[in-house]
């Protein structure tokens, strides 16, 4: 059955491949000019007036910061165009534009000596790590890792993941029902259906045994199609501002795991985002830049758990990089479609739906003990000095799990193996 | 004293430019304080004044006018607060203060109370001790916890327990060696900058602490509405 299906996919492959061409260079959303100011929400505090608004109250002074924020950006020649409080970090961010003839640089140096700031910084634009070859044959990633096997175990249930993409096709009918919740923070548009968020969340969360399509690595996984980014061509474009309203709001809704299937330049921000959800025990997967030396971010942050394709280059992988299958891989596509899929994007989105896993049978587990099983459980060659070797996600399983959960006989060898 | 509640309000004038101001109007259908109402059941208007400074310290002030009895006049309650608020990398923030609350007609209500507490995005905890609550000579500890639940969109749950226990002089007469509960469970809408919180307060009166008529409360209807400047 699994065969006919996968015969299936390469034919519905060969007629719809998901075009992915690298991201744009132009800026269709004039970005460029705009910059993104930090206003600090003072802490939660005793308040006479019986409001009950529970603990922290991002609202409180949010009109006060607006008029604070009006002045700074007229004090610098700016205009304000949007803002999203992000009370993980303490400050309420807001979305500036800078007049044409402005220098950027100069204008956020001087914003960075402005006390009422709590910093100031570019809006960086990040993109998809993703193409297609429609050259390739179908190579099923769930045999590898013994899906079905696996799934006996743990299937993620209940668990939360929050994918920061494009949008995801939520009636496609391998997604049906599986998504939690589906939001948009690139726009005021309605939510749109899009290939490359389309095919990380088919990857993650497909339904299971209804006939069709895939399996998701995670199919009872409770999914959120968090929309921080738009389609450029079939490629995924984002900024700074989109994936921060994103990420914040997949802390405020209790996310375990949240993938982060792009890449871009550091960004003070985000980083400190990433920091607030790991030291919450939230464990956050990002896709390896193989072109950029260290794996680019926020992959390279030191407690994001960075995942590498297997058999491509590693020369850009950061040293801690696991890797999980990113080529030929098949899964959903916009307009009821499958299609095949290439790049870390969809390595990364193995490793989220892998976490998921691990998160039903050890759910406290928390960001640097699983990065530490993953990295173990691919330990053997990393010992020759070879990064970025498959996981073995039998040993991962059975070592969480406490018990047998396939191929058991290299599940023990492995134990042996993680014991020293 | 009416001067020293308004003192945090002076005092900071100067210090405004560093500071974030943020104000607070609001109508309540029934000024309940600890569930018991310090409006006789009657509407009061209420206005909040905060200054939060960037190295963690706040001050404000309170005024809300209430009534203590049903023959009593109106009168206006004034608080004065001051403290120190810190975030932590976990997300949780820390506090502790005093705040004073003062009386335009019965001055000798007048009290001290100082405050420590923790919060984080959906629950804060807090514990109070006043030697002289609402002027009694009696010492008294109230510990509150206070939730939230985002339902959709604009909607929030909201909930709120408090425990007031009298020590140190209560007698069975004022005070009571008993504690005396209260709780609110209820919705709020926000639509920036206005707020408007339905909710149903229950409270067991409190009153030989609270210089208020019997004021036992098995589930009535209380309405917020705010708008925040």
């Amino acid at each position: 059955m699994i065969r006919a299906c996968a015969l299936l996919l390469l034919i519905a492959g060969a007629i719809c491949r998901a075009q992915a061409p690298p991201p744009a260079a132009a800026d269709p959303s004039g970005e460029d000019r705009r910059i993104l100011v930090m206003l600090r929400i003072p802490p939660a505090h005793f308040r006479p007036d019986g409001g009950y608004g529970g603990g922290y109250d991002a609202q409180s002074g949010r009109t006060a910061r607006h008029r604070i924020a009006a002045a700074v950006a007229a004090a610098h020649g700016l205009v304000v165009e949007s803002d999203w409080p992000m009370p993980s970090l303490g400050v309420d961010c807001f979305l500036m534009k800078a007049a044409p003839d402005q220098p950027l640089h100069a204008v956020l140096d001087a914003l960075a000596s402005d006390s009422r700031t709590a910093w100031a910084q570019p809006l960086n634009k990040f993109h998809s790590l993703s193409h297609n070859d429609p050259l390739f044959a179908l190579q099923p990633a769930a045999s590898a890792w013994h899906l079905a096997e696996v799934h006996a175990v743990t299937t993620g249930r209940h668990v939360s993941i929050a994918q920061l993409d494009t949008g995801v096709e939520l009636t496609h009918p391998d997604l049906a029902g599986q998504i939690s919740i589906a939001e948009n923070f690139v726009d005021a548009s309605p939510y749109a259906a899009e290939g490359h968020g389309t095919a990380v969340a088919g990857i993650i969360a497909a339904r299971a045994d209804n006939g069709i399509g895939i399996v998701g690595i995670a199919p009872e996984a409770r999914l959120m199609a968090l929309r921080a980014c738009w389609q450029v061509d079939a490629a995924a474009a984002c900024n700074s501002f989109t994936l921060a309203k994103a990420f914040q709001f997949a802390l405020e809704r209790g996310a375990r795991v949240i993938n982060l299937s792009v890449t871009g330049p550091e960004d003070k921000l985000l980083h400190s985002l990433l920091d607030a959800a790991l030291v919450r025990g939230v464990i956050v997967v990002g896709a390896v830049d193989p072109l950029t030396v260290g794996g680019g971010f926020p992959a390279s942050h030191p407690g994001v758990i960075a995942v590498a394709a297997e058999g491509a280059p590693d020369a850009g992988d950061p040293a801690q990089a696991v890797s999980a299958p990113g080529r030929e891989v098949p899964t959903t596509l916009p307009v009821d479609r499958w299609g095949f899929v290439d790049g870390t994007s969809f390595a990364a989105a193995h490793v989220s739906g892998l976490i998921a896993l691990l998160q039903q049978v050890a759910p406290s587990l928390g960001p640097e003990q699983t990065r530490a099983l993953l990295r173990v459980a691919s330990a053997t060659d990393v010992a020759a000095g070879r990064t970025g070797q498959p996981i073995d996600v039998c040993a991962v399983i059975t070592r969480a799990a406490g018990a047998c959960s396939c191929r058991c006989h290299t599940a023990t060898l492995d134990k042996s193996i993680l014991r020293h | 004293m009416l001067r020293w509640a308004l003192a945090p309000l002076t005092a900071l004038v100067a210090t405004a430019a560093i500071a974030q101001v943020s104000a607070t109007a609001s109508w309540v259908s029934d000024e309940r304080a600890r569930g018991v109402s310090l409006s006789d059941g009657l509407p009061a208007g209420q206005v909040d004044v905060s200054y939060d400074h960037d190295n963690g310290w706040y001050e404000g002030a309170f005024a809300s006018n209430v009534r203590f009895y049903e023959r009593a006049r109106r009168e206006l309650e004034l608080i004065g607060y001051t403290g120190y608020a810190r975030r932590l990398q976990s997300g949780w923030s820390v506090d502790a203060g005093a705040a004073y609350s003062s009386f335009s007609k019965h001055r000798d209500y007048e009290y001290l109370e100082l405050h420590a507490g923790v919060a984080s995005d959906a629950v804060s905890a807090r514990l109070y001790f006043s030697p002289n609550y609402f002027g009694r000579s009696i010492h008294t500890l109230y510990a509150e916890l206070n939730g939230s639940q985002r339902l959709v969109e604009q909607f929030r749950l909201i909930g709120h327990a408090g425990l007031l226990q009298g020590f140190e002089g209560a007698t069975d007469r004022v005070g009571g060696s008993h504690p005396h509960a209260d709780f609110l469970a209820g919705v709020e809408y926000r639509a920036q900058p206005f707020s408007l919180q339905v909710a149903r307060v229950f409270s067991d009166g409190a009153s030989s602490i609270y210089p208020v008529s019997a004021n036992h409360t098995h589930g009535v209807l209380t309405v917020r509405v705010s708008v925040r400047f």
